[in-house]
């Protein structure tokens, strides 16, 4: 619903034109009003017991702590440089969802970061971000 | 005759060492993935996606294809060891291919399904020749106004044909629509939706959207659960199903063939909806529907023929039409967009060697795939025993590369996140995410289209409707549209009438 009032409203915003000389507001604008119905069916449905397909969510310890993993990991890949901060997040995370061992767990880590970044900035040519290891690399 | 001198000239170009590599690399990737519960061919050929970047558009399409087609061959092996399908395609082949293997009967099952596959397979094929070319020509003939059409009637079906409730596919496909609206519009240039933030100015790419929706969310979903991979110990020897096994299936696996086909070629149609109605045509025509369920070898038979067939029959509106019917075809065409070349009618005239080579290697993946399923199964069974842990933190490290590597962009990254903790919190209530991810790319071709028409026609909307081709698309959707209320109402006066 506030997916599709924005939609509308932005719409109207960059004017909507008419059906046969549409302007940029029209496309988004009608997109908006159908999601406005089909959420307003939705939530009717919802409201009065009859929507169906839902699933419980199951242990959700692990899925935040891989979303907060990455959410840290997107905010410092630009100045750690992705093999560090691919080497710290491969570390938490490994650590967290059940690898125990401290040899196996930096290993694993360092492999994961060496072998990506081998094979995609040095033979893909991805260039990944250097950051502090700019200077080495 | 022209076809098959186009097909031979197809089979050489697949044949180069080069492109067999990349045959090989898909089919065996494919293969992992399709073995690997949790991880299916969108995800995975969007991971992949940054590889074909670097190497020619031919070699590229060969590779995704390879991993489409060997994730169906690969995901009966979970299911039938396991009872836990590989890929959502192989879902249904858990009911009798897991009971078989109780029996001590996993050699058969797991044979039935690899020689099904490969059956379904090359003739999936032999049709796609016979009919990709004429819809072509056919296919030359639309104006914009035509494909607007055909585009409205894609995403109808995608969203019909999409799992769970058509009104939550629906709602994701309005989603998807005005997420694809987001940047600059493609007629007037003015910039929609972008906040003043400058990496929205290009839109929220395809790519990233797709590793978010199907990668990260993928990997969430499965962290949620605690491993339970005890594969199911039984003999893997005597592979091939028995004469007795044959007699009793080989209609089936031309009935599944026959079905996967057909429903392949529709959009929104891929191996899971195929592979489901193959397995329900097979018990009701089975004389002994009890046997279903119980260890049947028609119901590993259908569903595995099915799925196979419909892989490759979807390739015949991407290739064809230029409208991609499903997540992985959809990644399949971004990977044609980039290489600058559009899939559509034109691509057979402009791209051939293109287009018969994809083809002429799909022939050879399917033997290569024959040859890694069957006398390898012991090596793709041992593959289970890697924790997930290692795979999840791997697949969300790839996808965070693939999303930085669109524009370089740490930007990037991050809008894939968001798009994974969406998909996640979308999978959990039932939403499903191919509606989205097709009408984000098919969206944008779709107003750039209906733009296109009306400036030809003098912006007479009727124009739409005045085109037999056009208006006929538009019936066929309008009527995809309102059969779910249709068949309710009804339901509910039949139901009413027996009170």
């Amino acid at each position: 619903m506030f997916v599709s009032a924005w939609a509308i409203i932005g719409g109207i915003k960059l004017h909507l034109g008419k059906a046969s000389e549409p302007q940029p507001g029209f496309f988004p604008f009608w997109g908006g009003v159908v999601l406005a119905g089909l959420s307003g069916i939705l939530l009717f449905q919802a409201l009065s017991g009859r929507s169906k397909g839902s699933e419980g969510f199951g242990a959700l310890w692990r899925p935040v702590i891989m979303i907060i993993g990455l959410i840290v990991y997107v905010a410092f890949l630009d100045s750690l440089g992705y093999i560090i901060s691919t080497i710290v997040l491969a570390i938490i995370l490994l650590r967290v969802l059940g690898t125990k061992n401290p040899w196996v767990l930096a290993l694993a880590a360092l492999i994961i970061a060496m072998v990506s970044y081998i094979l995609f900035d040095r033979l893909l040519s991805v260039t990944l971000p250097r950051g502090i290891l700019e200077r080495f690399l | 005759m022209d076809v098959l001198s186009h097909l031979g000239n197809g089979l050489l170009i697949a044949l180069t060492p080069i492109n067999l590599m990349y045959t090989f690399i898909g089919a065996v990737v494919g293969t992992a993935i399709g073995v690997l519960p949790g991880l299916g061919p969108p995800a995975t050929v969007a991971l992949l996606l940054p590889i074909t970047y670097k190497i020619n558009a031919t070699s590229g399409v060969m590779m995704l294809a390879g991993i489409y087609y060997g994730a169906m061959y690969g995901g009966s092996t979970t299911s039938i060891l396991l009872n836990i399908p590989g890929e959502a395609a192989s879902v249904v082949t858990c009911l009798d291919g897991y009971q078989m293997a109780r029996q001590g009967r996993a050699g058969p099952a797991l044979g039935a399904s690899a020689l099904g596959s490969f059956f379904a397979g090359t003739v999936g094929l032999f049709g796609l020749v016979l009919v990709a070319p004429p819809m072509a020509t056919f296919a030359i003939k639309f104006g914009y106004a035509e494909t607007a059409s055909l585009v409205v009637l894609g995403l109808m079906m995608a969203t019909y044909l999409s799992e769970g409730s058509v009104l939550k596919g629906l709602l994701m496909s309005a989603l998807g629509l005005l997420l694809g609206t987001i940047g600059l519009d493609p007629v007037f240039g003015v910039e929609r939706f972008t906040f003043g933030v400058s990496p929205l100015t290009d839109g929220i790419d395809f790519i990233v959207a797709a590793m978010g929706l199907f990668g990260i969310t993928e990997v969430l979903c499965n962290l949620e659960s605690p491993e339970i991979r005890d594969v199911f110990k039984t003999s893997l020897k005597n592979l091939f199903p028995t004469r007795e096994d044959w007699r009793q299936s080989w209609v089936s696996m031309i009935r599944g063939t026959v079905i996967g086909f057909f429903i392949g070629v529709l959009p929104g149609g891929g191996g899971v909806i195929s592979a489901f109605i193959a397995y329900a045509v097979e018990k009701r025509v089975s004389k002994h529907p009890e046997r279903f369920g119980k260890g049947a070898i028609e119901g590993v038979m259908a569903p595995e023929s099915a799925n196979n067939a419909a892989s490759s029959s979807s390739f015949i509106p991407l290739l064809t039409l230029g409208i991609p019917g499903n997540a992985t075809t959809a990644m399949i065409f971004v990977a044609l967009m980039i290489h600058g070349i559009r899939p559509g009618p034109l691509l057979l005239q402009e791209h051939p060697s293109l287009f018969w080579g994809v083809i002429g290697s799909m022939y050879i993946g399917n033997v290569m795939l024959l040859a890694l399923n069957l006398p390898l199964i012991g090596i793709w069974v041992r593959l289970l025993k890697v924790p997930y842990q290692y795979l999840a933190v791997t697949v969300a490290i790839i996808c965070a590369i693939g999303a930085y590597s669109v524009k370089n962009s740490v930007f990037d990254v991050g809008a894939m996140v968001v798009f994974g903790i969406v998909g996640y919190v979308m999978r959990k209530g039932g939403f499903p995410g191919a509606p989205l991810l097709l009408a984000m790319l098919l969206g944008r071709m779709l107003e750039r289209t209906v733009q296109q028409a009306l400036s030809m026609s003098g912006g007479d909307p009727a124009v739409f409707i005045e085109r037999p081709i056009s208006a006929a698309l538009l019936l066929v959707a309008a009527f995809v549209l309102i059969s779910p209320a249709v068949r309710w109402l009804w339901r509910r006066r039949r139901g009413m009438g027996q009170i």
